[in-house]
């Protein structure tokens, strides 16, 4: 089944079979390995993709049903030399350990900050409660999104 | 001696992969995918708590595109197990 879907804003067409997960299309089809192989249950978050700005996690979400939609990677938001604000902010509060679980972290964490620009810090956790990180404790990753709401906060008070 | 005398000691350094890990450049094990690649896959009883009398993989290594089937048979030492 040919399917048609924008992945970071490019389109594309995939040969997907009918019970194919969007995890396995983008890892092995679009080589786009940022997308996490974790639990493959829905229960790690390793695998989030934003769907039209949501966050799903992709190794139970079925490739014909992301058709017509919009897929966004962690490399819609940032590359190596060009960080997102929120990755900067990450790195400076060494938020992660392996890294595994970072991609999924960030975007659903951007996903939040695109729907509510100051969450309080229940709010972020309810939102990365999805992502598992079993380096990390969180803590730096809870400080280090705080941190960014704060400065982006701080900056638009001056205005 | 103050900490400000020591290059790294006091000071915040970033850490060198981060970056990778935050872009998904970072390659984990999973993410290569080398030429001939093959792709394994775990077959468990279908039983939790039972005497293992036989294995029969004839089947499975009829199917098309099946490479190997590997069993205990396969491994030379099996403290665990046997064969």
């Amino acid at each position: 089944m040919l399917i048609h879907f924008h992945v970071n804003g490019k389109a594309c067409a995939v040969d997907a079979a009918p019970d194919e997960k969007l995890l396995d299309t983008l890892r092995e089809k679009l080589q786009i390995t940022s997308v996490k192989r974790g639990c493959e249950n829905g229960d790690c978050g390793a695998c989030t993709v934003l769907l039209d700005g949501r966050p799903v996690a992709s190794c139970i979400f079925l490739t014909v049903k992301a058709r017509n939609h919009s897929i966004q990677t962690i490399e819609a938001f940032g590359e190596p030399g060009h960080l997102h604000p929120l990755q900067e902010k990450f790195r400076a509060h060494g938020a992660f350990q392996c890294g595994f679980c970072a991609p999924g972290v960030t975007l659903s964490a951007i996903s939040l900050l695109n729907q509510n620009p100051t969450p309080t810090e229940e709010e972020v956790r309810r939102a990365i409660s999805g992502n598992l990180c079993r380096c990390s404790g969180y803590v730096q990753i809870v400080e280090a999104i705080m941190d960014y709401v704060e400065e982006r906060r701080a900056a638009r008070e001056e205005l | 001696m103050k900490n400000s005398d020591f290059s790294y000691i006091g000071k915040r350094l970033p850490r060198q992969d981060a970056e990778l890990q935050l872009t998904g450049t970072c390659r984990y094990g999973d993410d290569y995918f080398p030429p001939n690649l093959l792709i394994a896959k775990a077959r468990y009883s279908d039983y939790p708590h039972a005497k293992l009398l036989g294995v029969d993989v004839s089947e499975a290594e009829a199917m098309p595109g099946v490479a190997a089937v590997i069993t205990c048979r396969d491994v030379p030492y099996n403290r665990f197990g046997g064969g």
